[in-house]
């Protein structure tokens, strides 16, 4: 099998070790940084998102893929930073004010970055002004909010009118997401996207970036 | 309105621990031998870190009412409202896991360790139901031949404001859960509700109101199975 399957499939097993000694391995001969992380770590984390969203398997089993990347990534992101290879694009991600459950954001933020976008955790209970100027700050793309609670939810309105008001729609993307968020209330809000579970928000910001 | 005297209840972490074999299949570990040694290691730090707490208060039809209207938000066809009245008891309840396992699970995942991180906060959310369930034991005990269940604001039409009543009247304060403005507790793995003890055929809640649209989880059913 090619080197860079291998990685590809140890990853979708959770396989930290093969991974890790794969890219090494995938260095040493040579193979760009840049392929390796497409075609051996993405890929593999592509194919294990199509996995769950088909339910073959679960979250779990994605989040032991997630880990096995980061473990990849450590002997590659160096070598990604010197060549200057882009990301997909950036994501600032939150929980919104007065929230603190993080759960779901932080499993959003996992797998945007298996798939290879550049993720800013903001945190919990992040405030309207915080996310625009963020967004604004870190030059990015999309701005992700995450909510466990209907009175809490309220609160991305508030970002998608702030980011109206700074005439901003045209630069950045909102989705939102979270226990309680629905698609129908994400429309309302004038969100540019909702996503039910983590694997399909990966889906939801490629297809909001023209990635899809 | 006057606080209840509510009774505090603690119960060691490992009586609250979920059943391996109900992580397994709410998870969809298929390949569970691949996960036993990260389900060991969570189910060691739950133990560790954990501090189940309970505070239940029994409270009149009348008190309920207050609780229950709270700040008149509810839908109004919520189930609760029909099914209360039926009582032949009924217990505030405020519980909670404690914020070290809340913390616990925040810090794995901020050093990556998040498949034990994911895990542990699983295993706290059904442990919480857990200890739901250990509460109306207790109380349905003492109402023997009734049939006890849980009810909880945010759920079934009765809206989550009724937090600031509830909080009112049986003061979760005093076992440390705090709610905020938005009605969210700290720490994160509390939970509150009425226990409702009466004959068997007032319970139960089955899918079909206009709120039942926005609802994700669907809960009623599996909920029926669990009336003690
Ligand atoms: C487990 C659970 C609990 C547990 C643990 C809670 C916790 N936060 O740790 C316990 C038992 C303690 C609990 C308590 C309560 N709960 Co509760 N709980 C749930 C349940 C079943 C699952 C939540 C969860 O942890 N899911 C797992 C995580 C990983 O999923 P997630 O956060 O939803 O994130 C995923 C997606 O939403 C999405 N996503 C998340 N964020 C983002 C962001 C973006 C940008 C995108 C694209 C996607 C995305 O991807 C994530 C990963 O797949 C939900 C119902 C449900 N099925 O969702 C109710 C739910 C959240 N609870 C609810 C309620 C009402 C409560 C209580 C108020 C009940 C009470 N009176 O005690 C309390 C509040 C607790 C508090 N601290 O204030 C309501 C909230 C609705 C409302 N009315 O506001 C829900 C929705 C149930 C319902 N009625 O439909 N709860
Ligand atoms: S579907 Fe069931 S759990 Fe959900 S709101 Fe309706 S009655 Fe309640």
């Amino acid at each position: 099998m090619e080197l860079l399957t291998q990685i590809s499939e140890a990853l979708q097993q959770g396989n930290e070790e093969l991974v890790h000694q794969g890219t090494q391995q995938a260095i040493a001969e040579k193979i760009p940084p840049k392929k390796i992380l497409d075609d051996g770590l993405i890929a593999g984390m592509n194919a294990i998102g199509e996995r769950f969203g088909r339910h073959e398997v679960f979250l779990p089993d994605v989040l032991m893929a997630a880990k096995a990347m980061v473990k990849g990534m450590e002997p590659l992101k160096p070598l990604l930073i010197r060549d200057d290879v882009p990301s997909l694009g950036k994501v600032v991600i939150g929980t919104v004010q007065g929230d603190l459950h993080d759960i779901g954001k932080n499993l959003v933020g996992i797998m945007l970055k298996g798939a290879g976008f550049e993720v800013v955790d903001l945190g919990k209970s992040v405030s309207p002004e915080k996310f625009i100027d963020a967004a604004v700050n870190e030059n990015a793309e999309i701005i992700g909010m995450s909510a466990l609670l209907t009175t809490t939810m309220s609160v991305m309105k508030k970002v998608t009118e702030l980011r109206k008001q700074k005439n901003l729609q045209g630069k950045i993307k909102i989705v939102v997401g979270g226990a309680p968020v629905t698609k129908e209330f994400a429309t309302e809000i004038g969100a540019d996207g909702y996503a039910f579970d983590a694997a399909n928000s990966v889906a939801c910001v490629k297809q909001l970036m023209g990635h899809a | 309105m006057f606080p209840v005297s509510p009774k505090i209840c603690k119960w060691p972490p490992s009586e609250v621990l979920p059943e391996r074999s109900n992580i397994i299949k709410k998870e969809g570990l298929k390949d569970a031998s691949k996960f036993l040694p990260l389900l060991e290691q969570a189910e060691k730090l739950f133990v560790d870190f954990s501090a189940p707490t309970g505070l239940v208060g029994e409270i009149s039809a009348d008190q309920f009412e207050r609780v229950f209207e709270g700040l008149g938000q509810n839908e109004p066809q919520a189930p609760l409202r029909e099914i209360y009245p039926k009582a032949q008891a009924l217990a505030l309840f405020g519980i909670t896991l404690g914020p070290t396992i809340s913390s616990q699970i925040e810090s794995l995942f901020e050093s990556d360790d998040f498949v034990l991180g994911y895990l542990l906060d699983c295993m706290a959310s059904l442990a919480c139901e857990r200890a739901v369930d250990h509460a109306s034991h207790q109380f349905a005990d003492a109402y023997e031949g009734l049939s006890t269940m849980a009810y909880s604001p945010g759920y079934c039409g009765w809206h989550i404001s009724a937090q600031k009543t509830l909080f009112q009247m049986i003061e979760p304060q005093t076992i440390g859960i705090s709610l905020n403005e938005d009605f969210l507790m700290s720490p994160l793995k509390s939970t509150t509700g009425v226990l409702v003890a009466g004959p068997r055929e007032i319970h139960g809640v089955k899918p079909g109101y206009p709120f039942c649209r926005q609802c994700k989880c669907r809960t009623c059913l599996d909920r029926l199975t669990t009336v003690q």
